[in-house]
C-alpha cells in the first residue's frame, strides 16, 4: 500500500493525501529545476561556427 | 516525375540528419527545465517496455502471478512519472512562451499529445479487469453516453478498449511524439524572451 | 550543422550537446526510479464485485435489483440511449441532446437480458421454476406490476437467517419461486456468464454483465472505498495510491455549481472541458493568455546565465 494516509478525502479540496503529495512534489521539482545552478557546458571542439 | 525521388529529396531537404540529431545547441539552452521533455520520453519508453511484457502474457496473467503483478506495478508507476514529467515540461514550455517564432504548431501538437495520453491512461484503467476497471467503466459510461459517443466508444466493451490501449493509442502517441520532436529539431530551440542578441528585441533588454 | 540551423542560431555561441546520451541516462534514471517505486509500493488490484458476492452478503439487494429490472424502475431498464428507449438517464441542455440524437446503438432489453433469459436457461433443471416463468409471462402487465409491488413491499421486511433470505409471504404470484432461483443462480457464480452469453464461444464484450450491478451494489462497494463522485472518485485509485491526478479539472467541475445541481451534469461538464481544452490549444493566438509568460517572469530564471552574459552588449 502507498503509505501516505487513507483514501479518505482531506479537508482541503477533498483531495487524497497521495494526490496532494504528487502535486506538491511537482511544484518542488519545478522550483528546484528553476533555481539550481546549471553546470557550465564545454564549447565544441573546432571553435564557433 | 519519379515519386520515390521526390519523397527522398523532400526528406533530405526537410529533415537533414544533422538537425535531427544535433551535437551542438545554442548556449542559452542552459537550465534543468530542459530535461523534463526527455524524462517524459524516457517514461514513455518504460511504459512501452513494461506494456509489451504485460501484453505478451495476456490480460489475466498479472492477477495470478507475483512477477506479473510486479510488471504491472512498474507500468503503474511509469504512468505516474510520465504525467509528472509531462506536466512539468508543459509548465516549462508555457513559461518560456515556447510557441514564439513560428512554433505554435508544436504547442498544439504537445496539447494533443497530452489529450491522447489521458485517453491512453483512461483505456489502461479500463483494461485492468479488476474492481477499478469495473467502477471506472460504470461511472464513466454516463459521461460518454451523455455526449452521444457511448455507443461507438463503448467503455464497457473490453475487447474494443483493450485493443485501443495496447495497439492503436500507443502507435498514435509514438507518431505524435515523433512529429513533436521533428518540429523541435527543425525549428530549433526557442530563443529567450527579450533576447539581448535578437536584433528586434535587443532594444529593451535591460531592465 | 545544416545550413538552416546555422541561419537559425546565427549570433549565438554554440555548446556541445549529446542528446542520445541524455536520453539513455534519462531512461536509466526513470527505470531505476520506477523499479524502486514498484518494489516499495506495489500497485492496487482489488478483485471485481460479482453477483455471487452480492448474493451471499446482500441477498435482498440482488433481489431488489431483479425486481426493479422487471418493474422498469432500475436505472438501466429505464436508461435511454444507447441501451433502450427509456428516459431516466437522457441528458439534454435545452434542445441539445447528443445522447438522444445518437439513438439506441447498444440495444439491451433489460427484463429479458438480466432476469428472464438467465432463468429460462436453467428452468429445465427445475420444473417449478419453468411453471413460475410460464405463469409470469402469461400474466397481463397489470397483474405483473401488482405482483412486483407486493414482492417489493415484502422484500423490505426480509431477514437473513442462517444464510437464507426469508421474505414474508405476499400476494406476489410466481415471483418468490423466480427470485429464489435467481438468487441460487447468482450464488452458484454463473449469473454474469449467463447474462453475457452471446451464442458463441468467443467473448470479449462485457457490457451486459457489467451493467447488472451498476446501481446499489456497486455504489455501496465504491462508497466503502471513498470512490464516489462527490469524493473526487473519478481521479482516484482503490486503496491509498495516487490516481489520475491529470483529471483534476474535469473532476473539479462535478464539485461546484452549476454542474453540481444540473440535471445534465455530464453534458455540461463535457461541453465545458471541450471549450477549455480548445482555449488551452489556442493559447499561442490568444492575446492576454499568451502574454502571461512575460508578466510572470520565470523566464528570467530559466535564461539567467544568458541574460547575465549579454547584459552589456
Amino acid at each position: 500500500m502507498f503509505p501516505l494516509t487513507s483514501n479518505a478525502p482531506l479537508d482541503f479540496f477533498n483531495m487524497t493525501a497521495s494526490d496532494l503529495a504528487i502535486v506538491l512534489l511537482m511544484i518542488a521539482v519545478f522550483v528546484l529545476a528553476l533555481v539550481l545552478p546549471y553546470p557550465r557546458r564545454r564549447p565544441p571542439k573546432g571553435g564557433q561556427p | 516525375m519519379n515519386w520515390t525521388t521526390r519523397l527522398r529529396r523532400w526528406l533530405v531537404r526537410e529533415i537533414p540528419m544533422e538537425d535531427l540529431l544535433p551535437d551542438r545547441l545554442p548556449e542559452y539552452v542552459h537550465s534543468y527545465v530542459y530535461f523534463f521533455g526527455v524524462l517524459t520520453l524516457a517514461s514513455f519508453l518504460t511504459l512501452v517496455l513494461s506494456g509489451i511484457v504485460l501484453v505478451i502474457f495476456g490480460p489475466t496473467w498479472w492477477h495470478i502471478s507475483a512477477l506479473g503483478h510486479f510488471v504491472n506495478s512498474v507500468h503503474f508507476w511509469a504512468v505516474q512519472t510520465f504525467f509528472f514529467f509531462m506536466v512539468l515540461h508543459l509548465w516549462a514550455q508555457f513559461f518560456m512562451a515556447a510557441w514564439r517564432g513560428g512554433r505554435a504548431v508544436n504547442w498544439v501538437s504537445g496539447v494533443v499529445l497530452f489529450l491522447v495520453s489521458i485517453l491512453t491512461a483512461f483505456t489502461g484503467f479500463l483494461s485492468q479487469q479488476n474492481f477499478d476497471s469495473q467502477w471506472v467503466a460504470l461511472q464513466g459510461k454516463d459521461a460518454f453516453n451523455a455526449l452521444g459517443v457511448g455507443g461507438f466508444f463503448n467503455i464497457l466493451n473490453f475487447g474494443q478498449i483493450y485493443g485501443l490501449h495496447i495497439v492503436l493509442l500507443p502507435l498514435l502517441l509514438a507518431a505524435l511524439i515523433g512529429f513533436h520532436l521533428y518540429l523541435v529539431r527543425s525549428k530549433g530551440v526557442v530563443t529567450p524572451i527579450d533576447d539581448p542578441l535578437a536584433p528586434n528585441e535587443g532594444a529593451h533588454h535591460d531592465e | 550543422m545544416s545550413e538552416r540551423s546555422s541561419r537559425q542560431y546565427r549570433g549565438y555561441r554554440m555548446v556541445e550537446a549529446d542528446l542520445v546520451k541524455e536520453l539513455a541516462v534519462a531512461f536509466l534514471v526513470v527505470l531505476g526510479l520506477v523499479l524502486l517505486l514498484a518494489l516499495l509500493f506495489s500497485s492496487p488490484d482489488e478483485p471485481t464485485l460479482t453477483a455471487q458476492q452480492v448474493a451471499l452478503t446482500h441477498p435482498a439487494e440482488l433481489e431488489a435489483t431483479a425486481i426493479h429490472i422487471l418493474d422498469g424502475k432500475n436505472a438501466i431498464a429505464n436508461y435511454g440511449p444507447p441501451y433502450n428507449h427509456g428516459t431516466g438517464s437522457v441528458q439534454s441542455l435545452g434542445p441539445i441532446s447528443p445522447q438522444a440524437w445518437a439513438g439506441v446503438t447498444v440495444p439491451l432489453d433489460a427484463k429479458s437480458v438480466f432476469v428472464l433469459t438467465p432463468l429460462r436457461r436453467v428452468s429445465a433443471l427445475d420444473p417449478a421454476l419453468g411453471q413460475a416463468l410460464a405463469a409470469f409471462q402469461a400474466a397481463s402487465p397489470a397483474q405483473q406490476a401488482s405482483w412486483e409491488n407486493a414482492y417489493q413491499s415484502a422484500l423490505d421486511h426480509a431477514r437473513v437467517v442462517g444464510g437464507r433470505l426469508l421474505v414474508p409471504a405476499s400476494a406476489s404470484g410466481p415471483l418468490p419461486v423466480m427470485m429464489q432461483a435467481y438468487l441460487d443462480l447468482a450464488r452458484g457464480g454463473t449469473l454474469e456468464a449467463s447474462i453475457n452469453l452471446n451464442g458463441h464461444v468467443y467473448q470479449t464484450d462485457f457490457t451486459r454483465a457489467l451493467l447488472l450491478l451498476q446501481g446499489a451494489p456497486l455504489t455501496r462497494t465504491a462508497a466503502g472505498q471513498e470512490l464516489l463522485g462527490p469524493e473526487w472518485g473519478q481521479m482516484k485509485e482503490p486503496g491509498n495510491y495516487p490516481g489520475a491526478v491529470w483529471l483534476w479539472f474535469y473532476t473539479l467541475l462535478y464539485q461546484i455549481p452549476p454542474f453540481l445541481t444540473s440535471p445534465a451534469p455530464d453534458l455540461l461538464a463535457g461541453a465545458t472541458v471541450s471549450v477549455v481544452t480548445l482555449i488551452f490549444l489556442l493559447i499561442p493566438w490568444i492575446p492576454g493568455l499568451r502574454d502571461i509568460p512575460r508578466k510572470v517572469p520565470l523566464y528570467r530564471l530559466i535564461w539567467r546565465d544568458h541574460y547575465a552574459r549579454h547584459k552589456r552588449k
